[in-house]
């Protein structure tokens, strides 16, 4: 009998994992000839970004990073819905038995190490999987022993006894609600840890640590302050999404650490850091038109505004770093993903990144300049995507990089500009979205949340909403227009404090008082049409809308030979988030 | 699934009263604003044949380009004449190949075999991108020998191993269409089709298959009715395991039939959810 893999329900950004498909059978799985992704052929770019003209780099100047690998082999593997057996050693932290394993992660020294802002993050790779689908690393522990050992992750034991996933006889399966994340860890919850461990493509894990302390803390965070001295450890689980039993087959697991030290703390500098890129234009289309005067101001003007958005508006007062730029013609490969499905940018991220120069890596985010990116089976463009909430430091993977959506107009942008100097009010709406999707995308690639997802149920139960674990975001409601939910800038403006879904410290009031005080009139939305004025209040924080991580695209309205538009910022604790991610440098 | 027009404006009148064209606007915007879109499968279905005007005329006004990559996809949802006419006139004027490639897609599944003549010559564009397009389309949508023919003739053709690559792993059967034909409504509210509609009450217990809509989803499944007194109680069978969260009693029941096949829709009273179901007539 055919056997049918176990597949994840399309999972996108900002989607939390919740439903898993697969089958359950018994036999063996077939195997599955693989052949690992070549790099690509990347050559250095025609277009040299204008520092002058898009802000000189940015660095914090404390910071190093450093990282090392481990390949554990012979790991036995589960499926989605298999327990994984075993249970704690008696000092309450080690895996025994099972499933579960332990890896040795070695000693730090809190001072030589991480210093006050410095942090750890593990990228894990399956390996030596050779059946069909593959094997996603899931992290189930990590924990320190300095004489009292510190369990950062706690998971239950449910999981152990009756697996992470309940799944039906028709293979359908859902989170088994006796395998949580138990209070006290570093992840807020079930959805949280599910985040890091399935990324929307490929079988690699990434986790960060510290990711809350005293003052980024809404979960009741194990973290205080940094990272500590003391040995490190942490346990794993190969969860298969094989639909044929995997009982007795194993595979290898690659750790790689990534130690950041941060000789300084947070918010202590003149910046708070600098963000390195690798800008990678896809197909002849966008090269040629990067190599023309208009393609290549307009990638200045692109460029400029990340920066601005990042380094001002958003707060964060982070900037971009260096910034190289590669070319990936169509004779070498870059045709195939110059204009690609969403299910294919596992590929390219993977292929892509891998053809950067690898004395770049742990140094600068991939980003794909791709011509279109086709939602599967349909025919609209995704403006662009990050290849995880928590980006992997790491190149070759299917998670490593972000990519977005050029229309191939990258010359037509912008046509009343001449210099790349050209004011923000002479640029075009599309053009101006399109550096609010990079700088979004970037935020979820160093680890950020949208602050609420929008209602699948009932917009007037809180219960209906996930919102991320930071408690200085605000809480938006969505409202109902007919049968439909709408989740959008007049949900949140005409939610009055506390009722819905309430707010969070140190917020207030709500969006609405907020924004008609800054204002002093009632503001008007483009396109939402419920007000009279055309007055936008983009600093306005307790309005969700306003927030770099806001899930759709922002408000813009040209008026009076200027723009007034939703703003782009951060929170305090989202600006902290950031901070520890080793690319923030 | 593709609507026919007019056609389907019998077979789902309650659409043209379920959503104004401010509210179809309203959930085009949502998607196109959405940084992190997933439709259903069949939204531009549920958005009824009303939205074809919505389109055309949100494509007349501009906007985003990730709007106008929208509408161009929601085109192909419908097989009116017009929009063969809009399509192929901007597919001779466009110098974008993005969009190019993306209105022969449109065009392709919304005429199907009709649209042969004018996407033929796209096979052998130098964008690998429109002529893999145009391929996957032609393979998907039409059904005549012509067509077959000329795909193999492509497949042989085409030299760029990706391109061939990809359109052997695209699907070849057509989506299922709309049954056409004209419906009677039996009962219920005033429908254009209904001045002379009968009145009195069939037998509609049993089992009906359809999409079951609610709010945020639409949903394939099956329907079973029954009675409990004087009101009818529906139970949902979905055709993948999971919930409905919808209050099914006290449901509004309104019947249709046309000459091969008996249509219900099923209101719910107290949530926001609709069925449509069908099934052969005795």
């Amino acid at each position: 009998m055919k056997s049918i893999l176990c597949r994840q329900i399309p999972v996108l950004l900002g989607v939390l994992v919740s439903v898993v498909a697969c089958s359950q059978k018994s036999e063996e799985p077939p195997l599955v000839a693989r052949t690992e992704l070549a790099p690509a052929r990347l050559l250095p770019g025609g277009y040299v970004p204008d520092r002058a003209a898009i802000g000189v780099p940015v660095s914090k100047g404390t910071v190093t990073v450093t990282s090392s690998e481990q390949i554990l082999a012979g790991k036995p593997m589960v499926r989605f819905h298999d327990p994984w057996g075993g249970g704690l050693a008696a000092n309450g932290y080690e895996a025994t038995g099972g499933a579960e394993f332990t890896v040795d992660l070695g000693d730090f020294d809190a001072t030589t190490h991480f210093g006050p802002n410095g942090s750890m993050t593990l990228v894990a790779e399956t390996t030596g999987y050779v059946w069909q689908g593959g094997a996603y690393p899931v992290l189930t522990g990590f924990f320190v022993v300095n004489g009292t050992t510190v369990d950062y992750v706690k998971i239950s034991g449910g999981c152990r006894t009756q697996g992470m996933w309940s799944c039906n006889a028709s293979g359908v399966c859902s989170a088994n609600p006796n395998c949580t994340v138990q209070a006290g860890s570093a992840f807020g919850g079930r959805e949280d840890w599910d985040q890091h461990q399935f990324p929307p493509s490929g079988y690699v894990s990434t986790n960060l640590f510290p990711r809350c302390d005293s003052s980024v803390n809404s979960w009741n965070c194990p973290f205080t302050g940094g990272l500590v001295s003391g040995h490190y450890y942490a346990n794993y689980v190969l969860v298969s999404d094989s639909g044929a039993s995997v009982a007795g087959r194993t595979a290898g697991l690659k750790v790689t650490t990534v130690i950041k030290k941060d000789s300084a703390a947070r918010n202590s500098q003149a910046s708070n850091g600098g963000i390195g890129l690798n800008l990678i234009l896809v197909g002849d289309k966008n090269i040629q038109d990067s190599r023309t005067t208009a393609g290549a101001r307009n990638l200045d003007l692109l460029l400029k505004e990340l920066n601005r958005l990042f380094q001002s508006e958003s707060g964060a007062n982070v900037g971009l770093d260096e910034l190289n730029v590669y070319e990936w013609w169509n004779a070498d490969g870059g045709s195939r993903y110059s204009q690609l499905s969403l299910d294919a940018l596992g590929d390219l991220f993977d292929a892509g990144s891998k053809g950067v120069d690898s004395a770049d890596q742990l140094r600068k985010i991939n980003v794909f300049l791709v011509s279109d990116i086709v939602y599967p089976g349909a025919n609209f463009t995704i403006l662009g995507i990050s290849g995880a909430i928590l980006g992997p430091p790491l190149n070759g993977t299917p998670s490593s990089g972000l990519a977005f959506s050029t229309f191939d107009s990258l010359t037509y942008f912008n046509p009343s500009c001449v210099t790349s100097s050209c004011p923000r009010n002479s640029q075009n709406d599309d053009f101006l979205e399109m550096a609010g999707t990079i700088a979004h995308e970037l935020g979820h690639y160093l680890g950020l949340n949208h602050p609420t997802e929008k209602p699948s149920t009932s917009p007037n139960l809180a219960a209906s909403y996930t919102h991320d674990a930071l408690n200085d975001t605000p809480k938006a409601p969505a409202r109902t227009s007919g049968t439909t939910i709408l989740f959008d800038q007049k949900s949140v403006y005409f939610d009055p404090l506390g009722t819905g879904i309430g707010s969070e410290a140190p917020l207030t009031q709500s969006c609405f008082a907020a924004c008609n005080s800054v204002t002093g009139v009632t503001p008007y939305y483009q396109g939402l049409a419920f007000s009279k004025s055309d007055v936008f209040c983009p600093a306005v924080q307790e309005c969700q809308f306003n927030h770099v991580m806001w899930y759709t695209t922002k408000n813009r309205k040209f008026v009076a030979g200027g723009w007034r538009e939703d703003g782009n910022l951060f929170s305090s604790q989202s600006s902290a988030v950031i901070q520890w991610d080793p690319f923030l440098r | 699934m593709k609507i026919a027009l007019p056609g389907l404006l019998l077979l789902f009148p309650f659409f043209a009263y379920a959503l104004t064209p401010s509210e179809i606007r309203e959930k085009i915007r949502e998607q196109v604003t959405d940084r992190h879109p997933t439709p259903p499968a069949d939204f531009w279905e549920s958005l009824g044949p009303e939205a074809l005007p919505v389109i055309r005329q949100m494509l007349s006004e501009g906007g985003s380009a990730v709007q106008r990559s929208w509408l161009i996809d929601g085109l192909g949802h419908f097989d009116d004449s017009s929009v063969a006419a809009i399509l192929e006139k901007e597919i001779k004027e466009s110098g974008n190949a993005v969009f190019q490639k993306k209105m022969l897609s449109s065009l392709i599944r919304s005429q199907g075999d009709a649209s042969y003549d004018f996407v033929e010559p796209y096979l052998a564009d130098a964008d690998p991108h429109v002529r893999l397009a145009v391929a996957k389309g032609m393979k998907e949508h039409m059904s005549s020998g012509k067509a077959s023919e000329r795909l193999l003739r492509f497949a042989d053709a085409e030299k760029e191993p990706w391109v061939k690559e990809e359109w052997a792993k695209s699907p070849a059967s057509p989506p299922p269409r709309m049954p056409g034909g004209r419906l009677i409504r039996l009962i219920g509210s005033p429908g254009p089709d209904s001045a002379k509609s009968e009145t009195k009450e069939e037998d509609l217990s049993g089992e009906w298959s359809g999409v079951l809509m609610t709010a945020g989803k639409t949903i394939r499944c099956r329907a079973v009715l029954s009675r409990k007194g004087t009101a009818w109680k529906a139970e949902f069978k979905l055709s993948k395991p999971g919930k409905v969260g919808i209050n099914t009693e006290n449901l509004e029941v309104i019947p249709f039939r046309s000459a091969r096949l008996r249509w219900i829709e099923l209101r719910s009273k107290k949530d926001d959810a609709v069925f449509l179901g069908k099934k052969e007539r005795n």
